[in-house]
């Protein structure tokens, strides 16, 4: 077995926490969705079922009806997306530290715990660099608009744009990977912040950017693939809604295992 | 007459306009035949006399016009013969001046428009300056002319006539015009080298049978009305350039370093044009239209989609409306920046919108929906020739309803809004929803000045769609298209009203029909919302079922509705609800128990508010796993920010 397997494997325990706890808090937002949905239709014959009618009649009414709903679920949402940026760093921090060391639960939260500051410090230390990547993407697609305003082909102006966007997107996937692999050498115990970050920046000769990028690109198909096989189980009863919930989240683990496995590389290559 | 006017001479130009008046005279005497026909014999008989050209009009057009491309100026001589067809003799002529509307803030279409136009923002200036106007025999008129007839506005320009134009008689004038045109954010102007010419000349005002001038100024909603005519162009542009524009191209000829392009089009109230260099062409024919798509380099993936619009919409829509009667259908797609010139019509050219992809597994019908409107447009506003001032809803409302009748056919009723994978949307239930939730809004059949810009979108244009596909679903298919087939053939080169609209439909569904439905639904604003109230179903001493059922009609407009009752094991049986019972109220006894009722299961009525209401259910059918789904989409988004 690699040892990056090895280390996935070690850290199962912590890896389903993180699943779990992903769960509980979309479960915040989509209960209240969900339910407010189902509420609407729970008057037609055909229940819930009335919401996958072809044409959308029932699903539109159900969303028109949610009328001053809607608010708050935004609320819950921004509230949850909150909550999940301040229990990011400690969840990413425990996590690391149990692919790192096989550790129980309780001693890599505890770790976690230990560095959850020094994991938030990465954030702001490398925050320029994703400010950079927002500044790009508003500056350049705007230099180059202004460059091809006066091309006759929408097709051309728009590729251009689309092709301007790149260095703010290559610029923020740097960022990510270069966060990732600083928190796992933070994870490892690799001193002061600053030397944290360079020893992260060090790791890109080894196609880091990559490895990272090929992680991102599996989750979302998983996540795409949970949604059409979630559409294609969902005919309704009781076995068919389990199904559904079965595969759904057996996916949702599944993604969380992919992050976990680049989790586990990263920690490799910041050795 | 002193000179300045004439009776109409024994000369070959009496000779053109008596053979016009002829072939009008002999094309409404085959309309009059028609309608005393039956429908199929009304529709054949017509729709055989509209197959050839229509016939040169009395009233004629000429214009030589060259566009500066750097000024954005169009010079113009304007040589128009009209004739008074009225019943009265005409003491003045009225002629609106449009492109006065974006000279200053002051004008009416500022003012009512806030200087934005379907979210697009006025970038800059544009006008009209009347240089000449004289009689052929060289009197001038100017000083008899005056355009401060509303404070801040010069959108019309009234000009007093020395003497009389008796009925029969005709005038010809020669005004020499320049047009400034404006940034392009309210249909015409220009947009870097792009051009779209429209309302762009002087152009006389329609002058209604009694003798009265139908003339407004340029309002911030609501379009355009005149008279039909004959036009013929001569359009000066740089070599090189291309030039779509009303009517047949009959001859080019180079001139000076430039190109002049002649145009020619009979039996139309209006004529523009569009010049670009950069245009690509794509020629077809269809059914005798000579289709031209001029479309901007890069849309190439998506002209097809295009084209397959206005194939289909030609046959579907000759054949529920009468053949398109001219020989060519110009349509443009403009270039990026140019969406105020987008998704507009002119008769035998309309203007287009759309994405330049054509991405695979996405069908929403986005780009037909434009194209097919503005198609529809040809027939309401191009041949059944409606004020769209004083009744919007008769071009915006019926061309709506056209198109989203033409989507649902083509597309399938269910995915004729959006047809994603995993997601359809209905056409018709997603204007439901807009038109009738949320604030409420004027009668469709108001004019188009008393709306704003949002209550003008669901009032004049989806009320009004919705009003006629809840007719035809409520009350038939067949009759109703009869009706408004007779509507569009009766019509064909006139200016009907909505009384002539409900005479149509009276026609054919019994005198009353009108006033039961169409006249409270368009005129008044009146909806059919209704709602269940009750449903019970229990065992009696018998072992049978004593159901019983209630339903409370909550909008006024009587339509025949249906409830659905649907037993334990599948069973169903449907009550029928008359129009004229406010309050319903069914009883009876069966073997089966009754656990669940659905008002209108066909979705007949799409002026309902809220279906939901509609539906009772005590025991449902198993639930569908909705959390599961909406918790797996959450968890992805949670999994992005978090860990």
């Amino acid at each position: 077995m690699s040892p990056v397997l090895a280390r996935v494997r070690g850290a199962s325990v912590a890896t389903f926490t993180v699943y779990v706890c992903g769960a509980l808090l979309a479960l915040a937002p989509a209960m209240p969705l969900a339910s407010a949905l189902e509420n609407a239709v729970s008057d037609h014959p055909n229940g819930s079922g009335a919401l996958y009618a072809p044409g959308g009649v029932w699903l539109m009414e159900a969303f028109a009806e949610l009328g001053g709903a809607w608010a708050v679920l935004a609320n819950v949402t921004v509230i949850t997306l909150l909550l999940s940026l301040m229990l990011g760093p400690l969840l990413q921090m425990t996590w690391l530290a149990a692919l790192l060391r096989r550790r129980r639960l309780a001693d890599a939260l505890s770790e976690g715990a230990r560095r959850y500051f020094l994991a938030i410090g990465v954030s702001i230390a490398l925050s320029p660099l994703l400010g950079l990547a927002l500044l790009l993407l508003v500056a350049v697609p705007g230099l180059v608009g202004l460059a091809v305003a006066s091309t006759p082909s929408d097709r051309t102006h728009d590729l251009a744009l689309l092709a301007a966007c790149t260095p703010a997107l290559a610029i923020a996937a740097l960022w990510a990977t270069w966060h990732d692999l600083a928190r796992a050498s933070l994870a490892r115990g690799g001193g002061v912040l600053s030397a944290v970050i360079r020893g992260a920046l060090a790791t890109f000769q080894r196609s880091a950017v990559p490895a990272y990028l090929s992680w991102l690109a599996l989750g979302a198909l998983v996540g795409i693939a949970a949604q059409i096989l979630g559409g294609a189980l969902d005919v309704g009863g009781t076995l068919a809604s389990l199904c559904v919930l079965l595969v759904t989240q057996l996916l949702a683990l599944l993604r969380t295992f992919v992050r976990a496995r680049w989790l586990a590389a990263a920690l490799e290559r910041v050795r | 007459m002193r000179g300045k006017m004439r009776r109409v001479q024994r000369s070959s130009t009496r000779a053109v306009d008596a053979a016009s008046l002829r072939c009008a005279l002999a094309l409404a005497a085959l309309v009059s035949c028609a309608t005393r026909g039956t429908a199929a014999q009304d529709r054949l008989a017509h729709d055989a006399a509209v197959v050839a050209p229509p016939a040169p009009t009395p009233t004629r057009y000429v214009i030589e016009a060259s566009l500066d491309p750097t000024t954005h100026i169009v010079d113009g001589t304007l040589r128009l013969h009209w004739v008074n067809e009225s019943a009265a003799p005409a003491v003045d002529l009225w002629l609106h001046l449009y492109l006065n509307a974006f000279a200053n803030n002051d004008t009416v279409f500022m003012r009512e428009s806030r200087g934005q136009l379907r979210g697009v923002r006025n970038p800059g200036r544009g006008r009209i300056e009347v240089t000449s106007l004289r009689t052929e025999a060289g009197v001038d008129l100017l000083p008899h002319a005056r355009t401060d007839l509303i404070r801040g506005d010069a959108t019309q320009m009234r000009v007093v006539l020395p003497s009389p134009v008796a009925t029969g008689d005709a005038i010809d004038l020669r005004i020499v015009f320049r047009s400034h045109l404006p940034p392009v954010f309210a249909r015409s102007g220009y947009v870097r080298d792009f051009h779209m010419i429209a309302q762009w000349f002087p152009k006389l005002a329609a002058r209604e049978p009694s003798g009265a001038w139908s003339s407004f100024p340029y309002h911030g909603m609501g379009e355009f009305y005149s008279d039909f005519a004959t036009y013929e162009l001569a359009l000066s542009v740089p070599t090189g350039w291309i030039v779509g524009a009303t009517g047949e191209q009959t001859s080019e000829e180079a001139r000076d370093g430039r190109v002049v392009r002649h145009f020619r089009a009979d039996r139309v109230h209006d004529a523009a044009w569009v010049a670009w260099p950069h245009f690509r062409e794509r020629a077809v024919t269809h059914e005798g239209v000579q289709i031209r798509i001029l479309y901007p380099p890069g849309h190439d993936a998506a002209v097809p989609r295009h084209e397959h619009a206005v194939r289909e919409g030609l046959t579907r829509l000759g054949r529920a409306f009468g053949p398109y009667p001219y020989r060519t259908l110009t349509v443009v797609l403009p270039p990026r920046g140019a969406d105020g010139a987008a998704g507009m019509e002119y008769p035998t050219l309309i203007v287009s919108a759309g994405p330049w992809m054509d991405l695979p597994g996405i069908h929403t019908p986005v780009p037909e929906d434009v194209t097919v409107h503005e198609l529809a447009h040809e027939w309401f506003y191009g041949l059944v020739a409606s004020n769209e001032v004083a009744w919007p809803m008769l071009d915006e409302g019926l061309t709506q309803w056209a198109t989203s009748r033409v989507l649902a056919d083509l597309y399938g009723e269910s995915r004729s809004a959006v047809s994603l994978p995993g997601l359809t949307l209905s056409n018709f239930e997603l204007q439901r929803l807009f038109a009738l939730r949320g604030r409420p809004v004027p009668a469709p059949g108001l004019p188009a000045y008393a709306f704003d810009d949002t209550g003008y979108g669901r009032s004049v244009y989806l009320r009004t769609a919705l009003v006629l596909e809840t007719t035809r679903r409520s009350y038939g298919a067949a009759r109703f298209d009869r009706a408004l087939g007779h509507y569009a053939r009766a019509q064909r080169f006139r200016h009907p009203t909505p009384d002539d609209l409900f005479a149509s439909f009276d026609g054919v569904f019994g005198g009353g029909f009108s006033d039961r439905v169409l006249r409270p639904a368009l005129m008044r604003g009146e909806t059919a919302d209704a709602r269940l109230v009750r449903l019970s179903s229990v065992r009696n001493s018998a072992g049978a079922y004593l159901t019983e059922i209630e339903a409370q009609r909550e909008g006024t407009l009587a339509l025949p509705l249906w409830i659905e009752l649907r037993g334990e094991h599948g069973e169903r049986r449907r009550l029928p609800w008359a129009p004229g019972v406010p309050r319903y109220r069914a009883s009876f006894t069966a073997r089966t128990q009754f656990t669940a009722a659905l008002l209108d299961p066909d979705r007949h009525n799409l002026l309902d508010a809220n279906a939901l209401d509609g539906t009772i259910a005590h025991r449902t059918a198993p639930s569908r796993a909705v959390l599961s789904r909406v918790v797996a989409l959450f968890h992805a988004m949670i999994a992005a920010v978090g860990a």
